[in-house]
């Protein structure tokens, strides 16, 4: 396969503009040619994979995101890692995890027909309400059920951290709801600021809502929803617990 | 047929009304609930009319507020808050749950869920992304209360609310017009929404066009035409009649004027309606033709069910860390080296993309180590500015201006080159050595004493920046930085 030089500036221009913009849309002059040009959406690929990244693109935009373990960049998700080994909360992190986990549940849709997306918007507290269903049902199940030793354990520390190390929630001396992790209300804040911050969601703190963006819909649809992909991941996560035969 | 045809469908309208002002306790207002939030609905319903975007819960809770006052009643602060709660939302106000009922199917003869709210988000109007709050509008259902409960009971498809306000100006009843008219309003402001939803489901998932079934009623694009061009002529018919108003009294003359003025609102809308409707179809053939292989994937996976629920949520994980793997593609890579100081550029102007594309070719050439600062390339460039500093004790920007060709070349090599310049220009800095942090400004400093001895002399010396005021500037084709002079304080 051979491109032309003109091919190859026009795809490095393209990169990294996507690298400094992480979701470009397709109305973009250099954003469609990733669409129009095969040549230039090779190379791009190229380079993305070359870097631990990979590009997809939607009805409406082009995104950039990284590849599960081997990227050379950082994200605001390896930024909140990163933090709490820092500080030794590893199960903090675990926890900021299943948050996020518990929230994609929920505003995922089985199909992707007709919905409104701000519809879909989800309170603090029914988030919370969920995430301690979720860890209630682990911790009942861990007793008679075989998880994998790891997960038991892991489990029992922040089903302790949760219900038992948090509280609900903390008023301030205003009145107003404290935002600080010490509790779950607060914590849920913490765990989906990489979302946040990666532009995926508004976070409304003044009516302690949760709104999940188009750009998150686009992400959850081309990461988990197709066939190739779902695939992917369950081969990432497939249990070598001995109990796959009798499940 | 004891069980009529559509029982379902039918009860489904009556739910929303059953279940007004229930689902709260407000103690001895609980026999005026249903009352109040019928009210309040009302009340925001008149807001959407006139375009008032006052419609966020703050403002449900003056109009609630107000409406007690009217009914001559009292409630408490936390009363009116549940008031306005409840009818946003069901049961506990803090998990912002829609309203829930099971309703009997004819079809299936068994019980099947039915959910709705009273209000929806006002997309428009909410100014989210600015933190500010969610403005309401009413829901179809909430909207339909409104129609049934009106004086004439009949549903009128929007050709019909024509024809209908069409005989009343006729007649000369002018109140029971306006009134019309408002539906008029109502009815073609749905008809939009309508058509902005399924613009961006057809979008989100082409399948939609197939799937959607609440738009249009499936008519054809000629059909469409035709209805539109009914629907203006009617609107001109109703026109036809203003210059007959002048012949009326005065204060009828006012009215009619204020009834006219609101016609004409509605035939803008409408003329907007016929706009969204004739964008949608282009979209939706656009897809047909360009796109048609969004239609072929249908096997369908989701995050949701497959993955969540029914494995990790069900049989849990091998280790916990597998989550990681699972969620890190969610997150696009950050940058932050190419542009550290975002804020300092923001003021500055980078004309064009082409300077972008220099450097990405010099990455490519040198194999994705990108990353790294050439180091010795700065302390080349910037032994000069430190000699200045030591010995005119400040340096001007504008001074690289004198610079040739190849020298601008090699300050444009690297980002960095230029952006150590601007981080002086933010933040003032005590020149020190040996220093393990992270500020690349005295890592250069370490690295320059080391290559010329001479400059250590600035060791503990502050580095402050001042802009200058002169009308020269520095401009290197596409990139444009202030005048500013860095300079040593005594």
């Amino acid at each position: 396969m051979t491109y032309t030089s003109e091919d190859v500036r026009l795809a490095s221009e393209l990169f990294f503009h996507l690298l400094n913009n992480r979701i470009l849309p397709l109305t973009d002059t250099l954003g469609s040619e990733y669409v129009e040009n095969n040549d230039i959406r090779e190379i791009v690929n190229i380079m993305a994979e070359e870097a631990g990244l990979f590009v997809f693109s939607t009805m409406e935009n082009l995104h950039l995101v990284s590849e599960k373990e081997n990227s050379i960049f950082a994200t605001n998700y390896t930024q909140m890692k990163e933090k709490y080994n820092k500080l030794l909360r590893k199960k903090h992190f675990h926890l900021a995890n299943i948050i996020i986990s518990v929230y994609l549940a929920e505003i995922d849709r089985e199909s992707n027909f007709s919905f409104r997306i701000e519809d879909a918007a989800i309170s603090y507290y029914k988030l919370e309400e969920l995430v301690t269903e979720t860890l209630d049902s682990w911790k009942k199940r861990n007793e008679e059920e075989n998880f994998s030793e790891d997960f038991a354990i892991a489990i029992d520390d922040i089903h302790h951290l949760w219900t038992v190390e948090m509280s609900h929630s903390k008023v301030n001396k205003d009145g107003t709801l404290s935002l600080s992790s010490n509790n779950r209300i607060g914590f849920i804040n913490e765990a989906l600021r990489p979302l946040e911050q990666e532009n995926l969601i508004i976070n409304l703190h003044s009516e302690f809502k949760i709104i999940p963006k188009k750009e998150l819909y686009e992400r959850l649809d081309y990461l988990y929803h197709g066939g190739d992909r779902y695939r992917e991941m369950m081969e990432l996560i497939k249990a070598t617990r001995g109990d796959e035969n009798n499940a | 047929m004891i069980i009529e045809k559509g029982f379902f469908n039918r009860m489904k309208k009556v739910m929303p009304i059953r279940m007004l002002g229930t689902g709260m306790d407000l103690g001895e207002l609980n026999e005026y609930a249903c009352e109040i939030c019928f009210l309040l609905i009302q009340n925001i319903f008149r807001r959407e009319l006139n375009e008032n975007p006052n419609r966020t819960r703050e403002d449900m809770i003056s109009i609630v507020d107000s409406i007690i006052k009217n009914m001559k009643l009292e409630a408490s602060y936390e009363i009116v808050e549940r008031i306005v709660d409840g009818t946003l939302w069901y049961r506990e106000p803090t998990k912002q749950d829609s309203f829930k009922i099971s309703i009997f199917n004819e079809d299936t003869l068994s019980k099947e869920e039915y959910s709705f709210r009273y209000f929806t988000i006002d997309r428009d109007h909410s100014h989210w992304e600015q933190g500010g709050p969610t403005v309401f509008m009413l829901t179809e259902e909430a909207q339909e209360m409104i129609f049934i409960t009106r004086e004439i009971l009949e549903e009128f498809e929007f050709d019909l609310e024509q024809f209908y306000t069409l005989q009343l100006i006729k007649t000369g009843n002018l109140s029971k017009a306006n009134n019309s008219i408002d539906n008029l309003i109502a009815r073609v402001r749905t008809l939009i929404n309508r058509e902005k939803d399924y613009r961006r489901h057809i979008i989100r998932n082409p399948q939609n066009i197939y799937f959607d079934r609440s738009i249009r009623g499936r008519k054809s694009e000629a059909e469409i035409k035709e209805q539109f061009e009914e629907e203006q002529e009617l609107f001109r018919k109703m026109f036809a009649w203003k210059s007959r108003y002048s012949s009326l009294p005065e204060d009828k003359r006012a009215e009619a004027e204020e009834m006219f003025a609101k016609l004409e609102r509605a035939r803008a809308l409408h003329d907007s309606l016929a706009k969204h409707v004739m964008e949608n179809l282009a979209l939706e053939m656009d897809i047909r033709v360009n796109n048609p292989e969004s239609f072929w994937n249908i096997s369908r996976y989701s995050f949701k069910k497959d993955i969540w629920q029914n494995h990790i949520v069900k049989r849990g994980l091998n280790k916990l860390e597998d989550l990681e793997l699972i969620l890190s593609p969610l997150f696009s890579p950050k940058i932050e080296f190419i542009y550290p100081l975002p804020w300092a550029w923001a003021e500055q102007k980078v004309v064009s993309k082409k300077p972008i594309r220099r450097y990405d070719e010099d990455f490519i050439e040198e194999k994705w180590h990108f990353r790294e600062t050439d180091w010795d390339l700065l302390v080349d460039l910037w032994e000069e500015v430190f000699m200045d500093l030591l010995y005119e004790k400040s340096f001007s920007i504008l001074k690289l201006n004198e610079k040739d060709e190849i020298e601008k070349e090699k300050w444009l090599r690297q980002r960095a080159n230029i952006d150590i310049f601007m981080m002086f220009v933010v933040l003032p800095i005590s020149l020190q050595r040996n220093y393990k942090g992270k500020d690349e400004r005295l890592k250069l400093f370490d690295m320059l004493c080391t290559k010329n001895p001479e400059l250590q002399a600035l060791e503990g010396k502050r580095v402050y920046s001042v802009l200058e005021d002169t009308e020269e500037y520095f401009k290197w084709n596409e990139l444009f930085i202030s005048p500013y002079t860095i300079y040593i304080e005594e």
